[in-house]
């Protein structure tokens, strides 16, 4: 068995990485963290760099987990401008294809996916936004919240109820995806300030409020958008993994640096410190073959969910617990370094994309099934 | 429980609700207001340890964590701030310095280097004197013999942050800040759990009305059971915190800086996407809860302190 990436992925990971380090500086890092300020300029640079190859998603996921090493925000923030892409790619009529995903596929357009609500995250088919079809277009009422690019995407896919379930047990029947501008009368958005982290990234509330939608933004079926949707986070989740992974290893980078550095200068490091190193490096290999094996699975068009929730909810986990090890080995000079930034970071890897706990029922519901 | 701890506990609870609840998110944003100097100070919390001969009320160690827990429920800086005050603070000020700094009229900020072994320039705090150390010696700066430069640091925002460019001569102090952190390691429980309290108790109420799937998060068994464990941990932890000697107070302040740790990256994660922000107050103690445990427990030096406390002599210094 081969652990090693192809050639073309090495050589392409090569040139992310050159790509990150010469402009994800920690001067925009930290002005783009504090001013909470979207980096539309890094956008497309990363963008006319040719870094989102969508035909090949490995060298998605790498360039994901290369950019977010060396800064999680400004590395995150450079991916989203495609967020909900695979959803218009899977089953966008090719009217929405032409109109819609081919701007953002060009650079000139950002779009966001709009499914969370503020009465609730986890609970997908709770949701409260309804749409009403009048004619040849649907209204549609409601909101989402916590919503990536927010307050700067084009376009949102969003997820609605247009029928009542047939069954109070399948609450996810009868929910629908549609294509939503900006421009759009009855749209509105405010932009969520004072989060922990990720704050170079754009997050927004959505406000829906008897927004025109034509009836040709139907994504696919009506009454199919929760399988859509769920599909869609099937992929998200694996990079997420690779955001995670991306955030311990720049974690591990800076530890293993102060380590160095301070061996160096004559100062004796504890063999303490040193274990801790060796976990957060052990945790990031094992993430990251987790990572590749879901991907795998899912690039090879047999998603197996199961996997994929395991690599999220694991990774995420190495992304937090990394951060805190890596603090502790490096004191009060990594409470005043950029690990601080990164240990803000890596919180919410254990909340977005399906919290640790929806992870885990995934897995476990999946494993009595046997479906695992 | 004694009577005087019970009363303190009920008033230091009291200010917390009535004069920094409402407000603990301007604390964050723009810094403790200066009129809340003047009222730890007219509440009797600034001053609290200075020695009846010195005309202070000279409250022991357990009665002035009784004072921080409480205030770091609600802010965790000013509780820092108090308690940095009371321990450093009033050994480097003398007479009408003193007075000022207690009274609220003046600040004092307190750099990194007094904790760690490594010679940094950075400080927590928001300008006034300055101490710190310069080349292994303890010393105090007035507000002309620095130049700041301020910055939003991880945790404790409320008292800000700066890095500084020493330019006079200052003062020498006569401190053993390694005694005083030991000494003092009751209190500095204190403000850990005190953080872990106010994250806790979101917590609680949040997971007691916030619904999914249709149901309260706290009829979910991994959130009950979860949140039950760590408020169960923090009352015997508080329990010892007031109850055990000096000694154990020592020996326990690495688990109690890791419980703080533990049990605000719970809170967070039960809040769900609200407590990454600001707004729901609970990603605050998450900051200061890691922050504290380089600034002023320190991971390595403290540890290695209570292995050798345990084994009689030097131990985990390889």
């Amino acid at each position: 068995m081969d652990f090693e990436l192809d050639k073309e992925i090495l050589e392409f990971r090569d040139k992310v990485r050159r790509f990150a380090e010469e402009n994800l500086t920690s001067e925009l890092a930290q002005s783009a963290d504090e001013g909470e300020a979207y980096p539309e300029t890094l956008r497309k640079k990363a963008h006319s760099m040719g870094l989102f190859d969508f035909t090949n998603p490995w060298k998605v996921m790498t360039a994901i987990e290369e950019l977010c090493a060396v800064d999680p925000g400004l590395g995150i923030s450079a991916t989203v401008p495609y967020f909900g892409a695979e959803v218009l790619l899977l089953h966008g009529s090719d009217y929405l294809k032409d109109k819609y995903l081919s701007k953002v596929m060009s650079g000139e357009k950002i779009m966001g996916l709009g499914v969370t609500e503020p009465g609730g995250g986890s609970d997908v088919a709770g949701l409260k936004t309804v749409a009403e079809k009048r004619g040849d277009k649907y209204i549609i009422n409601g909101g989402k919240m916590f919503i990536t690019n927010g307050s700067i995407a084009d376009f949102f896919v969003t997820l609605v109820r247009t029928s009542p379930p047939d069954n109070p047990s399948k609450r996810h029947h009868g929910l629908s995806v549609f294509v939503v501008e900006r421009d759009f009368k009855g749209f509105k958005s405010n932009k969520l300030k004072g989060k922990l982290g990720v704050r170079a990234t754009d997050t927004a509330e959505l406000i829906y409020d008897n927004m025109e939608v034509p009836e040709a933004n139907l994504v696919g079926e009506e009454g199919k958008g929760f399988y859509y949707i769920m599909e869609f986070f099937n992929i998200s989740r694996i990079y997420v993994a690779a955001q995670s992974i991306g955030i311990a290893r720049g974690a591990m980078k800076r530890a293993a640096e102060f380590i160095s550095k301070q061996e160096s200068n004559g100062k004796v490091v504890s063999e303490d410190k040193k274990f801790k190193l060796a976990d957060i490096a052990t945790r990031i290999e094992a993430s990251r073959l987790l990572m590749y094996k879901a991907a795998s699975y899912l690039f090879n068009f047999k998603p197996n969910p199961t996997l994929t929730s395991m690599a999220k909810g694991y990774a995420s986990e190495t992304a937090t617990m990394s951060t805190e090890f890596a603090m502790d080995i490096m004191g009060s000079a990594g409470i005043y370094s950029d690990l601080e930034r990164f240990f803000r970071d890596s919180k919410i890897m254990e909340i977005w994309e399906g919290t640790s706990e929806v992870e885990k029922i995934i897995i476990s519901r999946n494993i009595v099934r046997g479906e695992y | 429980m004694n009577d005087d701890l019970k009363l303190l506990l009920e008033s230091a609870e009291e200010f917390g609700k009535l004069k920094l609840m409402d407000i603990s998110l301007q604390i964050e944003r723009n810094g403790i207001p200066d009129n809340i100097y003047k009222e730890l100070y007219l509440q009797g919390f600034l001053g609290s340890t200075l020695s009846e001969k010195e005309g202070g009320p000279g409250l022991d160690h357990t009665l002035h964590s009784a004072i921080l827990y409480s205030l770091a429920r609600y802010s965790p800086s000013v509780s820092v701030y108090t308690y940095l005050v009371n321990t450093l603070g009033i050994i480097a000020m003398k007479d009408s310095e003193r007075e000022k700094l207690l009274d609220g009229s003046v600040r004092i900020s307190f750099g990194t280097g007094l904790f760690s072994d490594e010679e940094t320039s950075n400080a927590a705090g928001s300008g006034g004197f300055l101490l710190t150390s310069k080349h292994g010696r303890i010393m105090i700066f007035k507000e002309d013999q620095y130049e700041m430069k301020k910055f939003k640091p991880l945790g404790l925002r409320g008292m800000s942050g700066f890095s500084y460019e020493l330019k006079g001569e200052g003062k020498s102090i006569d401190m053993d800040v390694d005694k005083v952190l030991k000494e003092s390691s009751r209190e500095i429980n204190a403000i850990f759990l005190g953080i872990s309290s106010g994250a806790l108790d979101k917590a609680v109420e949040y997971t007691k009305v916030r619904k999914t799937f249709g149901q309260a998060l706290k009829n979910y068994s991994p959130v009950a059971f979860r949140l039950s464990e760590l408020m169960s941990s923090l009352e015997v932890y508080r329990d010892g915190l007031f109850n055990s000697n000096d000694r154990t107070n020592f020996r326990i302040k690495g688990i109690i800086s890791d419980f703080s740790r533990i049990a605000t990256k719970f809170s967070i994660q039960f809040h769900g996407g609200y407590g990454y922000l600001e707004d729901f107050g609970v990603e605050k103690f998450y900051r200061d809860a890691m922050f504290l445990s380089s600034f002023i427990f320190r991971e390595e030096k403290d540890r290695k302190l209570i292995a050798s406390d345990f084994y009689g002599e030097d131990s985990g210094f390889l």
